[in-house]
């Protein structure tokens, strides 16, 4: 005993620089091995969650999951990288087949709070006294509810993406204010004192059956107002007085809401809808292709209108492969490098290691006490990987046997040529004056 | 009967084709209680023989009689294992473990042994006094001089009061002052029993043993 404690600590103290090295590749690995396992793990289980059954849809909710994921509203506030991120994601999703929208509803009282006259009078002369389904919509809303318009047209791209820029803004009416509203009409919004806005009717749409998702269940929209992504209405801008006709005339105040819809088109992202008229389509596995480009999994598609369909089997492969990749390398590198410092300081031993054979202690002693001392480093090394999981994620996100046991075999084979070394340590050496 | 005892060793270095006898049907015979000097020229094969009185090394062709009984050591773990109750080892560049105390350096000599405790630390203080560096026992070596080096290599060999100490040009590196010391010590250990087999280039170190034996070149 008395041997393994003095010469444990003689060699854990005794080469501060080497075993800071040795340390700092069971770190190493043992983080590597850390991500391989916690990525196989967190995306196996995310896949099993949410992906296992198959189901067949045109219509699905978005569903972002917990705070640790990317893609949170603080993002969308703060406007961070992943804020940046989600809206290229967005592009890219929208470019093929699937489509993901987003809209705002409120049922306004006061025949919608028009505050011209002239359009009050619109409203009730097509039947409508109190209560007016008032909307923002997202890109795609046509598509994705499903609407024909029977005069005018929906939103162009300009109206969709700068609807603060536009001189009045387009809304669009549903087909019981046809009776009242033709293509054209602009409608004023005006108090005395503060602000004059102006809106333009650019299209009425066809009737439209009881659209039973979203949340609409009653008419549709034939009793709707709709309007392009604007935080409110009538326009903060629309000061009285103003004539609004380019980006550099606005105020602060614009320009701040300008990025308003790519706020909405992110959220779209987080807690919208999607909308794929092809059935076949495995919508579930196109969202997936396209996150993992950036190295999450956590957009999952809820059909609303039936049963999606899908074949994803391991949305996870390639991502896994590289994080693979990263990991065994990274794991090589350290072995090699652990196990050349390692040969090197038993080289160095090997004079120490000859004066306790001299004096009795067998060679399989001092092997044990150089396995027991690559233990100690072990569980040291494991300390800022249990530091960090429980920091992050408040518990130990992998069984800790599993980075244990790949360090095991990161030892064996490090410490492989030091105990061939030792195995060749011979008295006749020290006799002879051979050593260092 | 006889300490040790060799009869017709012979030991080569080399391959078949560059075959190096050094050791030629050498027969000897070293008593219990003697003080043995071993000489020769350089590269006569003082260290291969005594190497092989070690069982460091190991003969070619012969037998070795330890105590009696023949000596059939083929490796190294059997080697620390037949030295260990019998024969304490001493070389010519004082082997010490530089992380280690004086103290510890001496101690060394029986982590392997039955002698524990307090028991212990009485035999190290001894070994240390008998050697004139108890004093030193909280140093470490790189402080001390060579014959104080020499001293503690000399308290770790002899710890385990082994019956045969083996020494490799003790002397060696010491100037004749210390080697005097170192000398001394060793002839004090002999008469008190223990048989010591000792390596020398020196005719004057030689002439302290009781017998010398020497190897020829071949
Ligand atoms: N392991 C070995 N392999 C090959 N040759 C060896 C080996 N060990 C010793 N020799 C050779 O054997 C011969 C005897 O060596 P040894 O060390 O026993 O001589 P020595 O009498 O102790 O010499 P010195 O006085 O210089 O210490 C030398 O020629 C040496 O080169
Ligand atoms: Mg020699």
């Amino acid at each position: 005993m008395k041997f393994y404690a003095r010469n444990l600590a003689r060699s854990v103290f005794g080469h501060p620089k080497v075993n800071l090295i040795i340390l700092f590749d069971l770190i190493l690995t043992a983080a590597a091995v850390f991500v391989l396992i916690q990525n196989f793990y967190f995306l196996k289980e995310k896949h099993d969650e949410f992906f296992g059954e198959d189901r067949v849809a045109k219509t699905y909710e978005l569903y972002v999951g917990e705070s640790v994921f990317p893609l949170t509203e603080s993002d969308a506030q703060s406007k961070s990288n992943m804020f940046y991120l989600g809206l290229e994601l967005y592009k890219e999703i929208n470019a093929s087949p699937i489509k993901t929208f987003s809209y705002t509803h409120d049922r306004r009282g006061m025949r919608g709070g028009f505050y011209d006259k002239a359009t009050d009078e619109k409203m009730i002369a097509s039947g409508h006294r109190e209560l007016i389904d008032w909307y923002y919509v997202s890109d795609y809303a046509l598509e994705a509810f499903g609407l024909k318009m029977s005069e005018g047209r929906w939103f162009n791209n300009e109206e969709l993406d700068y609807p603060y820029l536009q001189v009045r803004v387009p809304v669009i009416f549903g087909s019981n204010f046809a009776s009242a509203f033709d293509v054209g009409d602009v409608i004023i919004f005006d108090d005395d004192n503060y602000y004059h806005d102006e809106a333009v009717v650019v299209g009425i749409l066809e009737s439209s059956p009881g659209i039973e998702y979203y949340g609409i269940t009653q008419s549709g929209f034939d009793d709707a107002v709709i309007f392009p992504e604007i935080e409110s209405f009538p326009r903060l801008h629309a000061r009285k007085g103003k004539d609004f006709s380019g980006y550099a005339d606005l105020p602060k105040s614009i320009r701040r809401r300008l990025d308003y819809v790519d706020r909405e088109r992110f959220r779209t992202l987080t807690t919208g809808y999607l909308y794929c008229p092809d059935e076949s389509v495995d919508v579930q596995k196109l969202i997936n292709d396209y996150t993992s480009k950036y190295g999450f999994y956590q957009i999952t598609a809820t059909p609303i209108d039936g049963t999606s369909y899908s074949e994803t089997k391991s949305i996870s492969e390639r991502n896994l492969l590289l994080i693979g990749v990263l990991a065994v390398s990274t794991t090589v590198i350290c072995m090699i490098s652990l196990g050349g410092v390692l040969y090197n300081r038993t080289l160095d031993d090997r004079r120490t290691y000859c004066i306790y054979m001299s004096a009795g202690i067998p060679l399989w002693k001092i092997n044990l006490s150089l396995i027991m001392e690559m233990l100690i480093w072990m569980v040291i090394s494991l300390m800022p990987v249990i530091a960090l999981s429980l920091y992050e994620f408040e518990t130990l996100l992998i069984p800790l046997w599993q980075i244990a046991l790949f360090e095991l075999i990161v030892m064996s084979v490090s410490i492989a040529p030091s105990l061939r070394v030792n195995s060749k340590c011979n008295l006749d050496l020290l006799i002879r004056n051979q050593m260092n | 009967m006889a300490l040790i005892e060799l009869q017709g060793i012979n030991k080569s270095f080399g391959t078949k084709d560059k075959k190096v006898s050094v050791l030629e049907n050498l027969s000897l015979k070293v008593e219990e209680g003697e003080m043995v000097a071993i000489m020769g020229k350089s590269g006569a094969g003082k260290t291969t023989l005594l190497n092989i009185i070690a069982a460091i090394d190991y003969p070619d062709s012969g037998t070795y009689l330890y105590d009696g009984k023949e000596v059939k050591t083929r490796n190294t773990s059997q080697g620390i294992k037949f030295r260990k109750d019998r024969i304490g080892l001493i070389v010519q560049h004082f082997a010490l473990i530089n992380d280690f105390k004086v103290y510890d350096n001496v101690e060394l000599g029986l982590w392997e042994t039955n002698v524990k405790g307090s028991a212990r630390k009485k035999r190290v203080m001894e070994v240390l006094e008998s050697l004139g560096i108890a004093d030193l026992k909280d140093k470490y070596p790189n402080v001390l001089s060579g014959g104080e080096k020499q001293r503690v290599a000399i308290g770790r060999a002899i710890a385990n009061n082994h019956k045969l100490l083996l020494a490799d040009e003790p002397t060696g590196s010491l100037d004749s002052d210390t080697e005097q010391d170192i000398l001394n010590i060793l002839k004090d250990l002999n008469s008190k029993g223990m048989t010591i087999v000792m390596v020398t280039h020196d005719e004057d170190v030689a002439n302290v043993c009781d017998r010398t034996i020497f190897l020829d070149k071949h």
